[in-house]
């Protein structure tokens, strides 16, 4: 029965799917549609080809995955000329995990990094996901920019936001992670297992308390599941379990398990199955652990169960568990410009307004007199011989008010490369205030 | 291709996964830009739907479409704007913030995904756990703190409407 809280909440969220302004959703979708396919056009197989095939006759650098390569298939990529060369690869569960080029700008580096499936599986695709982070720095983005069916290979760009009082020479990438699929589950038909089900009472005897956690241990294999041994069989809270341990490695670890007890008479008991990680020494953990752990817990006598045949099944996500670092030397180029501006807006001027540029992106921060004024200063372009500049997203802004007025910032990357002395001013508002 | 209709299943589901979008970011043109590369993820993937239930299938894309976003966005920051967070103006506005998304704005994340998992879609505290990597017993408290926070702030939205 739900409570006057689910209610309260449901009521709430019932209203918001009956009010929200449905827009026409269709003309993004074809453009994404649209842009997934020239990203992955045929050309781009063929240019990979063609290095692939020079790449046996002379030798060169042009290596798969390698720096000139993205030069090659990202050809209208901006960034390649302003990252250096790094290709340092690990790999792991047939993953080849490649950090193909780096730069630092200030306190923004942007990488460039690529997945690849080496073992002829296909398990990439542009629609992955994954636990990719930084140690001791913060991922502001992270995009596809590239994915090759033929090869399997996924390339990401990374903006890194670093703290600026750190001198970052190197920086660490970890991944545990992929989530290769969506919504495609593999299927395993529930099976006799063969474990005895004849001693619970053997087994150890616990009454479960909010967070805490079964004990586990290790114990028999148990051949109808590869990799899995049988853990404890005992009571909770007065009722029946098994528990059933399998240890995370390779790429389908994520299982959503459906297991029942059959009894001679053909009486079916569902059991309800409380999962959890474990570490080597089986001792629970939130991250990704050694071992899966599947309670099976049953509601009902254990004499019932007694003599019974357990059956054990389920569906499989698709998600690769592996341990893939790198840690790469940070070239710094002293491509940042500094201005100090003064900022029209509605009711006065913003002055000494700070702005900083970088091939990659445009950092402003000041001190309004008021909030609407730091309100109108936010969201700034850009301009350059060309016009204003407005291919990017903003990483974060925000206002706030302090001793002094109302603190503004904000910070956009760009989706191309500008350069900062093509930086002719800025827009801010309606105004457009040059700079010096 | 199977037979999945990309403009019927827009039609059909796209005020469904809109909300839940919506709800997960609390921004409005986030929701539907995730919903968007959703719908798009779903037309190119589509050989891979078993055919069951088409809704799930796209709540799946469109919730990892918006965990995406908020992975990408996590370090927007709140270190950054730490203890000044309540008085931040976000440039995301949505235009478009009824109550409900005022008060889930104000749980985390990982709070807002377990409330709308167990209370729209009643799934149990093992699969929210699964989801979530954390101990069935974790989801549980994770889920009921959620709730009555939120819960808290819908009554206290609903005063100040009346006041």
């Amino acid at each position: 029965m739900r409570g006057n809280d689910d209610m309260l909440i449901s009521d709430a969220l019932a209203q918001l799917y009956n009010d929200i302004p449905v827009p026409d959703l269709m003309p993004g979708i074809r453009e994404r549609i649209d842009a997934n396919r020239k990203r992955r056009k045929p050309v781009r197989t063929a240019i990979v080809a063609v290095i692939a095939a020079a790449l046996l006759i002379t030798g060169c650098a042009a290596a798969l995955g390698g720096f000139d390569w993205l030069r090659g298939v990202l050809d209208n990529d901006g960034f390649t000329d302003v990252v250096s060369p790094v290709e340092r690869s690990v790999s792991d569960q047939d993953i080849e995990f490649s950090v193909i080029a780096a730069q630092r700008y200030g306190d923004t580096a942007l990488l460039y990094v690529s997945l690849r499936d080496t073992s002829g599986r296909d398990r990439l695709s542009n629609g992955i996901y994954t636990n990719l982070r930084t140690i001791d720095a913060g991922i502001s983005n992270s995009q596809i920019v590239y994915f090759d069916e033929e090869t399997n290979t996924v390339v990401y760009t990374l903006t890194v936001r670093l703290d600026p009082e750190k001198n970052y020479e190197r920086l660490k990438l970890r991944m545990n992670r992929i989530d290769t699929e969506i919504g495609s589950d593999l299927r395993m038909k529930p099976e006799a297992l063969s474990v005895s089900l004849s001693d619970f009472e053997s087994g150890p005897s616990v009454i479960s308390e909010p967070g805490k956690i079964l004990p586990v241990e290790l114990g028999r294999r148990i051949p109808e599941i590869p990799g899995a041994q049988l853990g404890h069989v005992g009571m909770i809270d007065g009722k029946p379990f098994v528990q059933i341990v399998v240890p995370l490695e390779g790429d389908v670890v994520s299982f959503n398990p459906i297991a029942y007890v059959l009894d001679a008479a053909g009486n079916r008991y569902d059991a309800e199955v409380i999962m959890m990680n474990v570490d080597e020494n089986t001792e629970y953990t939130i991250n990704v652990g050694a071992y899966f752990v599947y309670n099976l817990v049953f509601d009902a006598s254990k004499e019932s169960l007694e003599g019974g045949t357990l059956y054990f099944g389920g569906a499989y996500s698709n998600e690769i568990y592996g341990e893939w670092e790198i840690e790469v030397e940070l070239r710094s180029e002293p491509l940042q410009l500094d201005y100090t501006i003064d900022v029209p807006v509605d009711g006065g001027i913003i002055e000494d307004v700070k702005v900083s540029l970088t091939p990659v992106s445009l950092s402003v921060e000041g001190i309004a007199p008021t909030a609407e004024a730091a309100e109108a200063a936010l969201g700034g372009r850009p301009v350059t011989e060309k016009g204003i500049y407005n291919d990017d997203y903003i990483s974060y802004s925000g206002a706030h008010e302090s001793e002094g007025g109302f603190e503004f910032y904000f910070r956009i990357y760009y989706n191309s490369t500008v350069m900062p002395e093509d930086v002719t001013g800025i827009k801010i508002g309606d105004n457009i205030i040059p700079l010096q | 291709m199977s037979g999945f209709d990309l403009e019927r299943a827009v039609s059909e589901h796209g005020r469904a996964l809109l909300t839940r979008a919506y709800a997960l970011l609390c921004d409005w043109h986030e929701a539907e830009d995730a919903v968007q590369d959703a719908f798009a993820s779903a037309y190119e993937h589509s050989g891979k739907f078993d055919g069951k239930s088409e809704l799930a299938w796209l709540m799946k894309i469109t919730e990892n479409k918006c965990l995406d976003r908020l992975r990408r966005h996590k370090t927007v920051s709140l270190e950054e704007l730490g203890d000044a967070a309540g008085s931040v103006t976000d440039s995301y506005d949505a235009g478009y913030s009824p109550p409900v998304i005022a008060a889930l704005g104000k749980l985390s994340a990982e709070e807002r995904a377990v409330v709308l998992w167990r209370v729209c879609d009643e799934l149990d505290y093992g699969e929210i756990a699964r989801r979530q990597h954390i101990s069935p017993g974790a989801a549980r408290k994770r889920a009921e703190r959620a709730k009555k926070r939120l819960a808290e702030y819908l009554r206290d939205y609903e005063k100040e409407g009346r006041a």
